[in-house]
């Protein structure tokens, strides 16, 4: 009765929702602010992956994980050249968000008017929509599951039983009794960037693959799926993170081709349901998975029967 | 606990023992988890600040909370109550509110002479010194007409002297206009000249009630400052 | 003569576009600047009263007409025919320029509709205004406004979809009569610019008021500002609705000086340029989202000229309008977030009580 194509097609948008979704639960939970910028990283990634293939004729597999390192640089060099800043003056929260979002505008159009100068002056043209369906014969959806689910348990590892690790989940507890105790505010800031950056890029990369196409707005118009993400899992959640992005991959795709067969809504309406999610987490139960504990659901049950 | 129309009660314990929690329960910042607050014969535990405030129950805050884009004077003004011109569509036509704001005005301006801040009205709050902050939490609450004032640490940072004055301006508007005022205050030596009964609270309990000399000479209360803090 | 045509070809397109982005930033600063809501949905309200006139104004000119207004496939609403399309787009063309009797009505009824939609739904949104954390806020406005323009876009019924579709424009009839084309526009400039004055106008009386401080009570600290009775649910939806109106007419201008409505236009990007005006020219005062939008226009008609100066860049020029706007927010927000102007005092009466009482007291120590 259910296509099995479509579960597959759910997995793999949900692995790539995870792995680019990881940075925005990262940056809000240790830099404490929504970066509209992290779905740049991912076009980023994308680019470079699919340049470098397309014009250089370099191994797509190779690229990936330089697809990775590439968008670790873009993040550094961005908390270093705007978001350091900007904290240093003491910014809100909200204002910070606010200034990511322009750092996200200089991005994607400095990568746009890149490509049109470069297929304007040079040879080869590089071609956004010649990708590679298989790389070096493996296909897509074993790549984006070994890499993400590589990255989960790798990252997991990482900010358990290191001691960067461990310094970045004191600092993200309490930023200023962590600083007392000498964690270094600066390493945990570079590292937490890099990797979010990194697993933007990878995620660039695979998701370029399997769209069969890079566009200069595909970081924003993933980002409000990653928005989705985050927010599902609980801002701040890694876990919480994790089971979002596959719950948003399965209800996005699940969801709107029941919708379609029942209820014969359009295709187009896909885009909605992560709107949805986001609304719906954000006004009924904003602490989102990663939020779910006894003592929450008792709060948030208790609060309908004392509404005055 | 109760608190007796037109009296100047006080509330005191060391550092922790619930005061402000308390003013924020009763001022609807908080929701009680058990047990009710009554105000002149009607239930408000539950009700919104703002509620609340309609029904004549205004507090300050310890920390004083000014509002950090308008002048001091303006902060003053907004805490008036009842003023038509604070809906939109009356707000356009002034003179369903001018009456209104010129007594407000004029009620403002005493108080700013009150306290000596007159000079700073123009100022924002963030040009103030640190008592003088406290003076305009003060002065917010005064003009808003307060059937009970609550006031929350009034003279934290502010010199002794200019202290009993404002006590003593306290005084003169509960006798003139029968405010009713609860004050916490950590300066015992200077509030206990004023309140005519006082509670003590130490770890979210009430240990002592009655006037203040028996208070200070009171062996529950002793052991909880000596305890805790002076 | 040839150079007045110029000179008011100019005062028409520029001056349209001001007035447009002029109440699109006095209705963010309305809501921003004085009430403290962060609204990143900004583009949907302009859309709703866009969505209003191109939708209501062309069944009305129809219905006016006895015709049936009809530019979808036979059983699917959802796609647009093309051929049902061009002809609905050469029946409009026709009603503008031959029928004042049917634009007139048909254009000012949906404008009206339009506004009043636009504030029901700011109504609608401040709701979340009032529960969510600021940040949460921006997120869920800017999402609800790709609602409305995934909405506008997929059912194709409404407005076309992004296909073109012409839209009823009110003094296009004009031309008709005889007179130049300019005077037509100078017309529509005409009634737009009154629009804004009377915009303005009703603003800074409204906000110059107690209502302007309690905005900006509420804006400043919330905690205070309930505990010294204002309502901030109450406050939050005035803020949105008027806010949120004055979007909806902004856009119910702007579907009538281009004279044609196409739902993919209305994207976020909308929404960060007003949050530019706004923050640079001052948030919390009206004159600042005015010279906020005059810098802006200015800086697009440069952008114009670079474009035709140069036509043999190896890029589309119109692409660093984009770029450039990222960079100001950047350098915006960190270095001068309070913007230009400062954010004024609300000079009611009781102001000019203290300025006499000041005066008088003779500025003691």
């Amino acid at each position: 009765m259910i296509d099995p194509f479509i579960i597959v097609v759910s997995l793999q948008y949900g692995l790539l929702y995870v792995l680019m979704s990881l940075g925005l639960t990262m940056a809000y939970s240790i830099a404490r602010f929504a970066n509209f910028a992290q779905g740049e990283y991912v076009m980023i990634g994308a680019y470079v992956a699919a340049f470098m293939f397309n014009v250089w004729h370099i191994s797509y597999l190779l690229m990936i994980p330089v697809a990775g390192l590439v968008g670790s640089f873009v993040a550094v060099v961005s908390y270093l050249v705007f978001y350091r800043p900007m904290m240093r003056r003491g910014l809100s929260s909200n204002a910070i968000m606010i200034g990511s979002i322009g750092v996200m505008l200089i991005y994607e159009y400095i990568i746009w008017i890149f490509s049109e100068i470069y297929n304007n002056l040079f040879a080869p043209k590089f071609d956004p929509k010649r990708l590679p369906a298989a790389v070096e014969g493996v296909d897509i959806l074993y790549l984006i599951i070994i890499i993400s689910i590589a990255s989960v348990v790798l990252l997991a590892y990482v900010y358990g039983a290191t001691s960067i690790g461990r310094a970045s989940r004191a600092y993200a507890d309490n930023p200023m009794l962590a600083r007392i105790s000498g964690v270094s505010e600066t390493k945990v800031m570079l590292f937490m960037w890099s990797v979010a950056g990194f697993l933007g890029g990878l995620g660039g990369a695979l998701w370029g693959a399997y769209a069969s196409q890079v566009t200069p707005d595909m970081g924003f118009n993933n980002l409000l799926r990653m928005f989705a993400t985050t927010i599902l899992g609980g801002m701040t959640s890694f876990y919480g993170t994790v089971a979002a992005g596959l719950i948003v991959g399965f209800a996005e795709n699940m969801g709107i081709y029941a919708l379609n067969q029942a209820f014969g809504v359009p295709t187009v309406y896909k885009p909605v349901i992560p709107f949805a999610i986001i609304i719906a987490t954000l006004l009924i139960y904003p602490q989102g998975l990663g939020g779910i504990s006894l003592r929450n659901i008792r709060i948030f049950v208790k609060s309908f029967s004392t509404k005055s | 606990m109760e608190v007796r129309e037109e009296g100047i009660i006080g509330l005191i314990g060391p550092n922790g023992s619930g005061k402000t929690t308390l003013f924020n329960v009763i001022s609807g910042v908080y929701k009680p988890d058990e047990g009710e607050v009554w105000f002149r014969g009607r239930r408000i535990d539950g009700l919104k600040p703002h509620q609340i405030y309609k029904m004549g129950l205004v507090r300050t805050f310890q920390i004083p909370r000014p509002f950090y884009g308008m002048s001091v004077y303006e902060n003053i003004l907004t805490a008036g109550r009842d003023n038509p011109g604070e809906n939109p569509l009356k707000a356009l036509i002034r003179k369903l509110w001018h009456d209104r704001e010129i007594k407000l005005s004029d009620k403002s301006i005493e108080i700013l002479k009150m306290l000596n801040l007159i000079n700073n009205a123009k100022l924002r709050p963030y040009e103030l010194s640190g008592g003088e902050v406290k003076l305009l939490e003060i002065a917010r609450g005064l003009v808003s007409d307060p059937v009970l004032l609550m006031l929350d640490e009034p003279v934290a940072g502010v010199e002794p002297g200019f202290a009993h004055e404002i006590f003593r301006n306290i005084v003169r508007l509960r006798d003139e206009y029968g405010i009713t005022f609860f004050i916490i205050e950590h300066k015992i030596d200077i509030l206990f000249n004023y309140v005519e009964h006082v509670y003590v609270m130490d770890r979210g309990r009430v240990i002592f009630e009655g006037d203040p000399s028996s208070a200070a000479k009171d062996p529950e209360v002793i052991r909880a400052y000596i305890g805790g803090e002076k | 003569m040839p150079v007045l045509e110029a000179v008011f070809g100019v005062i028409y397109s520029i001056g349209t576009f001001f007035v447009i982005y002029a109440l699109l930033a006095l209705s963010l600063n309305l809501e921003l600047g004085y009430g403290g809501i962060s609204n990143f949905g900004k583009v949907a309200f302009y859309a709703i009263g866009a969505f209003a006139v191109g939708a209501i104004a062309n069944r009305i000119a129809f219905m006016m007409l006895g015709k049936i207004f009809d530019i979808t496939q036979t059983n699917n609403p959802n796609i647009a025919d093309p051929f049902k399309l061009a002809e609905v787009n050469s029946i409009i063309t026709y009603v503008n320029l031959n029928r004042p009797d049917i634009a007139l009505p048909s254009y000012f009824i949906s404008l009206i509709a339009g506004v009043l939609l636009a504030g029901l739904f700011g109504y609608l949104a401040s709701y979340p205004a009032l529960k969510l954390r600021i940040d949460y806020l921006g997120i869920t406005l800017l999402v609800f406004g790709e609602i409305i323009r995934t909405i506008g876009n997929s059912y194709e019924a409404l407005v076309a979809g992004p296909h073109s579709m012409a839209v009823v424009r009110p003094f296009a009839w004009i031309t008709s009569l005889g007179y130049p084309a300019y005077v037509a526009d100078m017309a529509f400039f005409a009634f737009s610019l009154l629009m804004l004055i009377i915009v303005y106008i009703l603003l800074e009386r409204m906000l110059n008021s107690p209502f302007g401080r309690d905005l900006k009570a509420m804006r400043d600290d919330e905690l205070a500002a309930m505990s010294l009775g204002k309502d901030l649910a109450k406050l939050k939806a005035y803020s949105m609705i008027i806010g949120s109106m004055i979007a909806g007419l902004a856009g119910g201008i702007y579907v009538a000086y281009t004279g044609a409505i196409s739902a993919s236009e209305y994207i976020p990007f909308i929404t960060f340029i007003v949050w530019t005006i706004v923050l640079l020219g001052g948030a919390g005062n009206n004159n600042g989202a005015l010279l906020g939008a005059l810098i802006w226009i200015g800086l697009d008609r440069i952008l114009r000229i670079i474009k035709d100066a140069f036509p043999t860049l190896p890029f589309s020029v119109d692409l660093l309008r984009y770029l450039l706007t990222g960079v100001f927010i950047v350098l915006i927000i960190t270095y001068r977030p309070a913007g230009i102007l400062p954010e004024k005092e609300i000079k009611t009466v009781a102001w000019r009580r203290l300025e006499k009482e000041i005066k008088a007291g003779g500025g003691e120590e």
